[in-house]
């Protein structure tokens, strides 16, 4: 009676577990099916797709991609791709380039560093290649939709007048962001390697980066460094940062006193198209133009006035828990 | 444990066991499960009599310095694998770990310190590798694995590893154990101990190190610490501690695997959590009985 029972429950769960369908990816026999790895392109690759065709991001949106682990889903997902979008350095997109070398997806893979025409800037600092935010640049994001449209042709030929006239579409429209250098003639501090190809789209040079690299620490001399650089160039400095960066409240401090403007912009990875990115990007960077940065205090005297309390209270714990003990 | 209680495992294992290759539509996997299972449910008694749970769980850190210093002996060495080097530093950072302990250094206090200099170093590694090197990729990406992404090459590495492992953690699993009750008494009985001792630190740094590559380091910290100490809840004596510590690594691993699929989350979750609720099963089981 009761072997019954588990048999009976073991065949259900398998039963309901197999009729578990993937959604996000469901489209026509022969459609073409993208996975792409990063969110922050997904709106991208949809923006020229022809009827039938679907795209799916891995890592779902606001989710680091550096720590991400795939899921059953993901993976059948990956397995009926046919063409799959990497950035090529997270550790699961380098596994997936294994799996494909391998032969277990059949995909064809487009790994965004490594597309004819990609140009790379250096490092202000290291003089290494900075390969973060490639596609924050006008001129690279146009190169990989480009790529993206010749590829999903050689894919689906019979739609190859559609991906052109789309892509014809996003050109045009990436042409008028492109031509708005509002940070022209400025030098900029930034924050993270991710922001240098958008800020030298902008026009501005991008003198010195906090962050050196994603994984590395914030060193007291890379703050420094920024200070030094705003002294330097004075009013043509400009300091760019992500919301809820670690560097944020130092530069904020360094802008506050040397009254330059500072601009945070939210983070990439929260967005899920690049160009849909860089217009809001735009945006908010013309409304700061026209009204200089409100630099009131900066966080770092907030901060402090924090401090100065949460020390007085505690302070006024011991003593009232030193006198209880006396009493007693 | 009973022949009864013996019965309804074996049954259940085999029941579990049909399921998977069911229900899991990628042979791979299960295959990359029961093999990392049955190696770290033999390394985990080892851990649990040595008492090296700190240092089993801080060997990530070991890694992390090891990779980032892997770079730059690939790229300056004639030896053009990073993956090679970072196996090699990270093992013989574990040796310094384990010979500190073989010289009557308190192994928490050895790995406080060995975990401490690596972390500190690979902060200043990363920062010479990252601003000298073409570096393309996460560092992460040279060492870190997810189980759902290995291929059938991973799963034949997998298998060699496995079988050395496993055989040499049977070999000096009773020795072991004796050094971890009283290593006075062993040292005076036992002659070579040192050789025990260098051979449990291999196994334990590749199971540690090497694998992470093919399975990642959540599934490993998981499979090292919990399946030994639910074992040593629920069952006396060694061999019998052995034996459940596998039964049990690999019933949370299928089981794990088993779940993430019909949860669709990822694989290291659903083992985690399988290994954890056995592990609190086990403590339950524990205060029944007394």
């Amino acid at each position: 009676m009761m072997l019954q029972k588990i048999a009976t429950i073991l065949l259900v769960h398998i039963i309901l577990a197999t009729s578990i369908t993937v959604t996000g990816a469901v489209g026509t026999k022969d459609g073409v099916h993208v996975v792409v790895t990063f969110p922050f392109m997904l709106k991208d690759v949809e923006n020229i797709l022809c009827d039938g065709d679907t795209v799916y991001s891995l890592v779902p949106l606001g989710v680091d991609p550096h720590e991400y682990q795939i899921t059953p889903q993901d993976f059948e997902i990956l397995s009926k791709a046919d063409l799959i979008i990497s950035t090529a350095h997270t550790p699961f997109e380098t596994n997936i380039k294994k799996l494909i070398g391998d032969g277990v997806l059949k995909a064809k893979l487009i790994e965004i560093p490594n597309i004819p025409g990609i140009k790379f800037l250096e490092h202000p600092l290291s003089g290494t290649i900075n390969y973060h935010g490639l596609l924050m640049d006008i001129n690279n994001y146009l190169t990989f939709i480009e790529n993206v449209t010749n590829t999903l042709t050689f894919i689906r030929h019979d739609c190859s007048d559609v991906y052109r006239s789309k892509f014809e579409e996003i050109v045009s429209r990436a042409r008028v962001a492109g031509v708005k250098k509002l940070l022209k003639d400025r030098v900029a501090v930034i924050d993270s390697p991710i922001l240098q190809y958008l800020v030298n789209s902008l026009g501005a040079e991008v003198k010195h980066i906090v962050q050196i690299e994603h994984e590395v620490p914030i060193t007291p001399k890379d703050i420094a460094k920024a200070e030094d650089v705003v002294k330097t160039y004075g009013n043509k400095t400009i300091m760019v940062v992500l919301k809820e960066s670690i560097a944020r409240a130092s530069l904020n401090d360094i802008a506050y006193r040397y009254r330059v403007p500072f601009v945070e912009l939210p983070n990439p990875l929260s967005y899920n198209s690049i160009l849909g990115y860089h217009e809001s990007v735009l945006e908010m960077i013309s409304q700061d133009m026209m009204s200089p940065v409100p630099l009131d205090k900066s966080d770092v005297w907030r901060e402090g006035y924090y401090l100065v309390y949460v020390a007085v209270g505690l302070a006024l714990i011991v003593f009232i828990v030193l006198f209880v003990a006396k009493k007693h | 444990m009973n022949a009864r209680a013996t019965c309804i495992l074996i049954g259940f294992f085999m029941v579990l066991t049909v399921v998977s290759f069911l229900y899991i539509p990628r042979v791979e996997w299960i295959l990359a499960i029961i093999l990392s299972a049955t190696i770290y449910g033999s390394v985990s008694p080892l851990i649990a009599a040595r008492r090296l749970y700190f240092l089993a769980s801080e060997v990530s850190h070991i890694a992390l310095f090891a990779v980032t210093i892997s770079v730059a002996l690939s790229r300056e060495t004639p030896l053009n694998s990073e993956i090679l080097w970072a196996i090699m530093v990270g093992l013989a950072i574990v040796y310094v770990v384990g010979y500190a302990i073989h010289k009557g250094f308190d192994p928490d206090m050895a790995t406080s310190i060995v975990v401490s200099a690596t972390a500190s170093s690979s902060v200043v590694s990363m920062f010479a590798v990252l601003t000298r090197y073409r570096v393309e990729y996460s560092l992460w990406s040279i060492i870190l694995g997810d189980p759902l992404l290995t291929t059938w090459r991973d799963i034949q590495i997998l298998a060699a590893i496995g079988l050395v492992l496993l055989i040499t953690a049977l070999a000096i699993y009773r020795v072991t154990i004796y050094i971890g009750i009283d290593r006075d008494t062993v040292m005076l009985s036992v002659k070579n101990t040192h050789i025990y001792e260098f051979l449990f630190f291999t196994v334990l740094g590749v199971a540690c190190i090497a694998l992470m590559r093919i399975i990642g380091y959540i599934v490993e910290h998981v499979l090292l610490l919990l399946p030994a100490l639910t074992a040593i809840n629920s069952v006396e004596g060694s061999n019998r501690v052995l034996a459940l510590s596998i039964y049990m690594s690999i019933v949370s691993g299928l089981l794990g695997l088993v779940l993430s699929y019909w949860l669709n989350i990822a694989p290291a979750s659903g083992i985690g959590f399988t290994a954890l609720t056995m592990y609190m099963l086990s403590i339950a089981l524990k205060r029944v009985k007394k």
